[in-house]
Parts: C-alpha cells; sequence; structure tokens
C-alpha cells in the first residue's frame, strides 16, 4: 500500500466545506480517483473544524488554512513496470463570512515509477 | 531494476517487490500543492442610484417551481428584489427569511422579491429548501445565461433592486444587513414611474 498525500491551501478568510459537513445543503470536500493500474483503497481527510453559522442550527464542518488529504493505493501484482500516472479530481466549495463562490472541480495527476 | 529487486521478494507476497521502491518515488515525485482558488472579495456596496445614472435591467424568460414561465415584464411597476442565490450557499440562506417579510409586509404596496436559484441539481434540489423554508416569493430556476446577461454573478448572494420602470438602482454582491435593503426598497417604493402616464385610459 501506498500514500498519495495531496497538499491544500485556502486563502485567509475563506473555508471550504469539509467531506462531512454536517448541512444536508451544503457541498462537500471530494477527493476521486481515476487510479489504474493502482488501485484506490480509500482517502483519509483531517479533522474538521466545527463553525457556528447564522444559517444552520448546528455548526458546520468546514477546512481552512493549509491542510493535507491522504490517499492510500494497492499496487497489483499485475501492475506493469515502469513510468505511469494516476488522475485525480478535487471538488470543493468555497465561501467567506458574507459570501460563496461555485463549486469548482481542479484536476490532479500523480506520476509514479514502477521498479 | 525488476531482476535486481527480485531476490528481496519474498515469493509468498509478490507485491512487496514493488512497494517499498514505488513508495519512496511517489513521495519524493508527486507531492502536490493544490492551491485553492478562493479568490475575490465582497465589492464595496453604493447607495441606491440617481434615476438617470440607472441602467434597464436585461430582460429574462425562466421556469418558476411550477413550470410556468416568468418574465421580468410580468413585474413591469413594481420594485423588484432580483436576487440570486443557491441551497449550498450558507449567507444567502441568512437573507431568505429577511425577503420573506419583505414580501408579506410590501407586496400590496408594488413589491416584489424574484429569487433566482442557481443550484447545478436544479429543482431536485431547490424545492424541498423553499417548501421547507415556507419560502412566499417567486423562486426561478436560474442558469448560465441569466448569470452572465446580469454580468457573470461570480459570487452568491448577488442582489440587483429594481426600480419601478425595470431600472437596476442597486447591486449588492455578498451579504448586507436587512435594514440596508429595507432602506433601499423604501427609497424606491416612494418613488414614481419615470415613464408612467398622468393619464389613465378608460377600459374598452
Amino acid at each position: 500500500m501506498v500514500t498519495a498525500k495531496v497538499g491544500v491551501k485556502v486563502n485567509a478568510g475563506f473555508h471550504v466545506n469539509s467531506n462531512a459537513p454536517l448541512d444536508e445543503y451544503l457541498i462537500p470536500l471530494r477527493l476521486t480517483w481515476q487510479a489504474a493500474p493502482l488501485e484506490w483503497k480509500g482517502t483519509d481527510f483531517p479533522p474538521a473544524k466545527q463553525e457556528k453559522s447564522e444559517f444552520s442550527p448546528k455548526p458546520i464542518a468546514v477546512f481552512d488554512g493549509a491542510f493535507e488529504i491522504a490517499s492510500k493505493f494497492a499496487i497489483p501484482a499485475t501492475a506493469p513496470m515502469g513510468a505511469g500516472f494516476i488522475t485525480g479530481k478535487l471538488r470543493y466549495q468555497g465561501c467567506n463570512a458574507t459570501t460563496c463562490f461555485p463549486p469548482k472541480t481542479i484536476d490532479i495527476r500523480f506520476s509514479y515509477d514502477l521498479h | 531494476m525488476k531482476n535486481l529487486l527480485r531476490k528481496d521478494v519474498s515469493p509468498s507476497n509478490p507485491m512487496a517487490r514493488y512497494t517499498k521502491d514505488m513508495l519512496a518515488r511517489l513521495l519524493l515525485i508527486s507531492y502536490l500543492a493544490a492551491l485553492v482558488g478562493c479568490v475575490g472579495t465582497t465589492k464595496a456596496v453604493s447607495p441606491v442610484k440617481p434615476e438617470s445614472q440607472r441602467k434597464k435591467a436585461p430582460e429574462f424568460n425562466l421556469k418558476d417551481s411550477n413550470g410556468q414561465s416568468v418574465t421580468l415584464a410580468d413585474y413591469k411597476g413594481k420594485v423588484v428584489v432580483l436576487n440570486f442565490w443557491a441551497t449550498w450557499c450558507g449567507p444567502c440562506k441568512i437573507e431568505i427569511p429577511w425577503f420573506i417579510d419583505f414580501e408579506t409586509r410590501l407586496k400590496d404596496q408594488g413589491f416584489a422579491v424574484v429569487g433566482v436559484a442557481m443550484d447545478d441539481d436544479g429543482w431536485n434540489a431547490v424545492k424541498p429548501y423553499i417548501t421547507a423554508k415556507k419560502v412566499n416569493y417567486r423562486v426561478l430556476m436560474g442558469d448560465d445565461s441569466i448569470a452572465n446577461l446580469y454580468g457573470g454573478v461570480e459570487s452568491l448572494p448577488t442582489t440587483f433592486i429594481l426600480d419601478r420602470d425595470g431600472r437596476i438602482a442597486r447591486t449588492h454582491v455578498g451579504l448586507v444587513s436587512k435594514s440596508e435593503y429595507e432602506n433601499d426598497i423604501q427609497e424606491l417604493l416612494k418613488q414614481k414611474r419615470a415613464s408612467a402616464s398622468p393619464f389613465q385610459l378608460a377600459g374598452r
């Protein structure tokens, strides 16, 4: 099993919803992979920050500042040797105290070299 | 390289021969910093524009939650709060109870709130929300076309306050206070229609 870490930096004053934002209408942070020939085995997000909001009776769970998301991959015995890459998509939706931006998706690409 | 590693590998665990080396290379080669591009700021607000500086609000034709076509011309003669919002937008949801209150108190004075929902999931997302919150004003389903007509609408909430002649008298980008909306609306309600004739035609 190998781990690939995606570092994220959210601009000061903004936050993105966590992977489990605690409000059914909020758009969660999602990281998905096209990992073949590797096998994506899951993703760990850091603990979210709980924030009180005027629009929700419960606190919402957000990420701000810099944080890392770690995805695990298994390497099947049948995986071909040599260089390759896997691609991922990070979908996020960010806000500050007064404004929200539409959800966006960032493309991610990891290179690897199997020996 | 494959052969060099082979002698270190346990035959019962063929995956092991790739894992150690790949782990090192993945960490070495592939650390990625994804800068989340939440750039932008809430624009400074300006007071209601003098009538001579107001521009006509772009006409639109959108569907409401019952599938009925609605145009801006349907609101001719009214002061309109045209609010772009989405169910995923927290600050937008702070404003909704204010708009419900304005609609209740002011609709008989020639006033209307029109919500334009910008949810990608369409009515599936919006209908349950407006039902649960007992939204008493008309909500239309927006799209990129109307957003472009109104200058892009890059962030939510974005609200246009239209005078009785369908001209944009004020724009709010981001959450502002309820009293600020109230002041804008009251000021516009006091103003007569510029294009209104002093004479009324008798009915046929």
